[in-house]
């Protein structure tokens, strides 16, 4: 009797030690140090609309009221701009010789004026606010640390900011988390997940994003999971529970942003593809039903972007023109794209990847022309790999086509809407890099597969040859945004 | 992996480091502080009449050896020019000869002991003609309030502080990490933007490697 407590206490400690060594663990503590790092290196509003989102936050808990996109006046409270005055941060916003302020002279005169400021002048911004055309999940969620800061220690405004920015770790660290859960299960290979995991948690765009108040962390993590989840329907059968999280995921990708209206066609195609015996009548009609209900909901209380358009005004002809040419040459006696001449190589490489702050802090030229090769070197791989391996792949096609058609719909959702909008706008591309953020667990599953697909021997040293430049690339962004910010 | 393999790799990364990292390990001139960033848009110009002053109010100055930055238009060749700066018992003069032409002057001067709250002169000694450059938008204008001889003016003149001397990498971590540290909660102090920064770039190397080593020996033993 005395063995068995002892032998229970045993396997407890060798359970503790494997989740200790297991690689993951090592990556998600190193990726929790990162982000917290991103968080504190990033002087306020200097990362992508953080300003909007803080707003509409601070009007969430001190005005409780979702904002607006049209009232008149100032979406900032007089909190918000005294801090913003004393520490210089709107004339830093994008302009690359301006400096935050970091005097103690500076902080002093803020915290002195900040100290007269009553509750009214924290929530008096109720002006037209840009983020307020966003569903508010991810701002209740962020409005939780603002709230917490304020109640349990009259936080100052940079410290309810930082609050809210570390809010997100949790969110990166899921993103990381379910694209090695994604990798494993699709590879099988804990070699593979680990690689996946870490290009994830070395992409600096995504860590600077994830250092900033903003939903795209929100929707990478909620993505992830949607797709691994989704992934898992297609591989083992679309149970209760399966469907249930699924519907969840999508959920909640649909309320944090409408970019997100792709996950309804997704759910669709990754239901459909289950294997057949667990796809019964009743339970796709009840499916489909729960679908109707809710994008109806949906539509009823979101108010619906400007792209979305009645089908008589979509531009077929152009509009394939237009995504020819983003990725590819224009052909002869095709007319010019619409808009600027912007394309993959800008929107989905360079500022997937770099262009920090405001698109003010740029890698060289030949990082980026680095990046591109390596993209391109991506793709070409990945086919020879469907070739190279196509009975594997023939033997899960089922997840192979549910990935390719996440990143297809995904893909057109976003042209659709920027050509919407290019429609009524030829000067604002739209796009930019950290739109493929939901697609990122996928990004590290496709490199993962692209370095599986050479001969064994060179496996080992081809992914800490992946690693040992993401890690390189990594550094290389906290240099430069630390000399943008602070040199 | 092979020891060769493992060998290669390392090497790899070392050499793509230090081309990467050298560039910026050089001693270099840095910024200390941009009271009035130059406009993103569209310039302005404030003439300074002869014999007054253009004066910035609100502008912070932190001490050592630095250069302030001012661009200029002139017809000509500008009149001498006086810079001064002054806030609670520090004043700093410093009087540029007749003779520059349109474009970027410097001012040489010694910031105060400690960091504080200055007001900014540039006059004209003379009664040649010449512009400050300078900004009336809104996304570029900061905190200091103009004035020009004496009057309120709408907008301000582009300032910018350099350090006058080249500072190693070494030398600008302590710097920097109090630069990080300002305007942030009260935990996040100097020495823990430091510890975080040092682990983050041994971490960025060392963690995915020794994840990716074990994750192999984790499938070869299944």
């Amino acid at each position: 009797l005395s063995a068995e407590p002892s032998r229970a206490s045993g396997a407890r400690a060798s359970r503790a030690r494997a989740v200790a060594l297991h690689p993951l663990t090592a990556l998600l503590v190193f990726a929790f140090l990162q982000a917290v790092a991103w968080t504190i290196v990033i002087p306020a509003f200097q990362a992508p609309d953080e300003d909007a989102h803080f707003a509409y936050v601070q009007q969430l808990v001190e005005h409780h009221r979702v904002p607006n996109t049209t009232n008149p006046g100032s979406p900032y409270s007089t909190d918000f701009i005294i801090a913003s005055g004393w520490g210089n941060l709107e004339p830093t916003r994008g302009a690359p010789e301006a400096r935050t302020a970091w005097t103690p002279a500076e902080e002093k005169a803020w915290q002195e004026q900040a100290k007269t400021l009553t509750q009214t002048e924290r929530g008096n911004g109720l002006g037209g606010n840009p983020a307020a055309q966003n569903p508010p999940l991810y701002y209740v969620y962020s409005s939780v640390a603002y709230w917490l800061g304020l109640h349990t220690s009259s936080a100052s405004f940079f410290t309810r900011l930082e609050l809210m920015r570390l809010a997100n770790v949790p969110l990166y660290l899921a993103t990381i988390l379910f694209t090695w859960l994604l990798a494993f299960e699709v590879l099988r290979r804990r070699w593979c997940a680990t690689l996946a995991a870490s290009v994830v948690a070395l992409q600096p765009k995504f860590g600077y994003v994830a250092g900033g108040v903003s939903p795209d962390v929100a929707l990478a993590a909620e993505w992830s999971a949607f797709i691994y989840v989704g992934v898992r329907i297609v591989s083992y059968g679309a149970t209760w529970l399966r469907v249930l999280a699924l519907a969840a995921l999508g959920a909640a990708a649909l309320l944090t942003q409408p970019r997100s209206a792709a996950v309804i066609p997704i759910a669709l195609v990754l239901i459909a593809l289950a294997p057949r015996e667990r796809l019964r009548p009743v339970r796709v009609a009840l499916l489909l039903g729960g679908v109707a209900v809710a994008a109806i909901a949906y539509l009823s209380v979101v108010t619906l972007p400007g792209w979305v358009k009645s089908p008589s005004t979509l531009h077929p002809a152009q509009f394939l023109s237009y995504l020819w040419q983003f990725y590819l040459p224009r052909l002869p006696g095709m007319a010019p794209m619409i808009g600027p001449p912007y394309g993959a190589a800008t929107a989905w490489v360079n500022r997937f990847f770099g262009d920090f702050g405001w698109l003010e802090i740029p890698f060289s030229t030949s990082v980026y022309s680095a990046l591109r090769w390596g993209s391109a070197l991506l793709v070409v791989v990945l086919l020879a790999g469907l070739v190279v391996y196509r009975d594997a792949v023939r033997a899960r096609w089922r997840v192979v086509l549910a990935l390719v058609a996440t990143v297809v719909l995904e893909l057109l959702v976003l042209h659709y809407a920027a050509f919407e909008s290019l429609l009524t706008n030829p000067g604002d591309p739209i796009l930019t890099g950290r739109y493929l953020f939901p697609l990122i667990s996928i990004w590290g599953l496709a490199i993962a597969a692209a370095v599986s697909v050479f001969p064994r021997v060179v496996r080992a040293p081809g992914a800490a040859a992946v690693l040992g430049a993401a890690a390189m690339l990594d550094v290389l962004a906290f240099v430069i945004v630390i000399e943008r910010f602070y040199e | 992996m092979s020891r060769a393999g493992v060998i290669a790799v390392v090497a790899a990364t070392l050499a793509g480091a230090l081309v990467v990292f050298v560039p910026h390990m050089r001693s270099r001139v840095v910024s200390d502080g941009t009271p009035v960033p130059q406009p993103l848009i569209t310039l302005m110009l404030y003439p300074v009449p002869a014999h007054s002053a253009a004066c910035m109010d609100s502008v912070a100055v932190e001490p050592g050896h630095q250069l302030a930055l001012v661009d200029i238009r002139t017809q000509r060749l500008a009149p001498p020019l006086l810079f001064t700066v002054r806030g609670q018992s520090y004043s700093q003069t410093y009087r540029l000869p007749k003779g520059s032409i349109s474009g970027p002057i410097v001012f040489p001067f010694q910031g105060p002991r400690r960091s504080q709250l200055t007001t900014v002169c540039i006059r004209n000694l003379d009664k040649g003609d010449v512009a400050l450059v300078g900004t009336n938008e809104p996304r570029t204008l900061s905190r200091p309030r103009m004035t020009i001889g004496g009057a309120p003016a709408d907008g301000e003149f582009s300032l910018a502080f350099r350090s006058a001397n080249g500072e190693s990498t070494f030398k600008l971590a302590g710097t920097v990490a109090d630069r990080i540290a300002a305007f942030k909660p009260a935990f996040v102090q100097p020495w823990l933007v430091v510890v975080l920064l040092a682990l983050v770039l041994v971490g960025s190397f060392a963690v995915p490697l020794l994840a990716l080593w074990r994750s192999f020996v984790l499938d070869e033993r299944q």
